[in-house]
């Protein structure tokens, strides 16, 4: 009998899948994790990617059971948290880190009694300085901003991942080490978004904290 | 200043890439090839994806000057045939190998003349079972003769790399040790194109190979 291994967040795991083929992994972290884990272990893992651009954390709790419950993940990663510091920046229409807590919280409580035996990976978001994330002249503070809002929900997503007893990926100071290594437009071309490069970067921290999963 | 890798070949090189992106690797090999490359050595490396789905060698080599030569890369891998072997069959025509070669050949002459000192590696095409492939009513032998006809191209690619000591790679044999460790459907969705895992044992066979050449 596969696993089944469920991906779900936003625009970065998203990464320009088909909609309409259930079996499209798209072009970022998702498709290799696949691809690695489907080369080593062909046959043992169905893998489902359900991340969706723009989508903040009310966004995923609001299609919990078409998009995660229903599908009866054996394995899921949720990597989401960008867009909900983005959004309030950006258009007054984020998610406050109390009500993220919350959300996040319940949407992890609904999937552990639905899907008994679940094991879920949280990972926590990261920013980058870049075009989409740096001062402007109408927001002078806009990247003071997005610095301190992503962390604030990094720190969410690390406390929730605590109370549940759950793997955690903090990304932030995996990019924050490889922008030591080559310049932020290597890893992503705006900031949020990551490159090629940085989707392995991604993709090697999954592999890493799944091992310690199975 | 960063070398130039150029991956070049049909769909499964193309593998879904965004034709307006200039930078745009798919979802395939390519792409995986490229991020793993681009993580572990920040800065040395540009990728490029020209691969374009159905090309047959003739159509690679009627877009040689701008998918190519216009490019300068440094690096290139040229993955064709399949589309050759596939195309002959659904016609009904008999093996024609001497034609390819002399194009191949033709090919490679063009490549060193316009990018002095490139270098070279050599994919064989591949086939495995799947329903493009596989035996109907029509045809009871079809998987065999589609083999037959894929085996021919790969003796020629693999004549030319020796020719002109360039690496060659048997996809066809990786396909088959595949194929010996866990069903087909493990690897190919439709016989021709590779799943994800499919496509990471192409990714590893390329890093390997570029390993020897760079």
């Amino acid at each position: 009998m596969q696993k089944v291994v469920l991906f779900q967040g936003d625009s970065i795991t998203d990464a320009g899948r088909d909609r309409d083929n259930p079996r499209c992994m798209g072009m970022g972290y998702p498709c290799r994790v696949a691809g690695e884990l489907g080369a080593d272990h062909p046959g043992e893992y169905t893998f489902i990617n359900k991340g969706i651009s723009g989508n903040r954390i009310v966004d995923i709790y609001a299609r919990i059971k078409w998009d995660f419950i229903n599908l009866k993940p054996d394995y899921a990663s949720i990597f989401v948290g960008v867009n909900d510091a983005w959004h309030e920046i950006e258009w007054l229409n984020g998610v406050e880190d109390d009500k993220f807590e919350k959300i996040y919280g319940m949407m992890i409580d609904e999937v552990q009694a639905a899907c008994p035996g679940i094991k879920l990976m949280l990972i926590a978001p990261y920013v980058l300085e870049h075009w989409a994330t740096k001062a402007t002249e109408e927001q002078p503070d806009r990247w003071e901003r997005f610095k301190s809002d992503v962390a604030a929900k990094a720190a969410v997503v690390k406390k929730v991942a605590q109370k549940y007893d759950l793997p955690l990926i903090e990304l932030q100071p995996i990019f924050d080490a490889a922008c030591q290594q080559a310049p932020v437009d290597h890893w992503t071309p705006d900031g949020v978004h990551p490159s090629p490069a940085g989707h392995e970067l991604i993709k090697r921290a999954w592999l890493k904290t799944f091992e310690t999963m199975t | 200043m960063s070398k130039r890798v150029l991956f070049q070949g049909d769909s499964i090189t193309d593998a879904g890439r965004c034709r307006e992106d200039f930078f745009s690797t798919g979802y395939g090999y390519a792409h995986l090839a490229s991020a793993s490359l681009t993580a572990d050595h920040p800065g040395e490396y540009e990728c490029l994806n020209r691969g374009v789905g159905g090309d047959l060698l003739a159509d690679l080599y009627h877009r040689l000057e701008p998918d190519f030569l216009a490019l300068k890369p440094d690096y290139a891998s040229i993955f064709i045939g399949t589309n050759d072997a596939w195309a002959e069959l659904d016609q009904g025509r008999p093996i024609e190998t001497e034609a390819f070669e002399a194009m191949y050949i033709d090919m490679l002459e063009r490549i060193y003349t316009a990018c002095p000192g490139i270098k070279l590696m050599l994919f064989g095409p591949a086939i495995m079972e799947g329903k493009f492939s596989q035996n109907t009513d029509q045809q009871p032998d079809r998987l065999n003769q589609f083999r037959l006809h894929v085996r021919s191209r790969i003796d020629v690619v693999r004549r030319v790399a020796e020719k002109y000591h360039l690496p060659f790679v048997d996809v066809q044999e990786i396909y088959d040790a595949a194929c010996a460790r866990a069903e087909a459907s493990c690897w190919t969705g439709d016989g021709a194109h590779p799943t994800p895992a499919g496509h990471e044992l192409l990714k590893r066979a390329w890093l390997e190979a570029f390993e020897t050449i760079r």
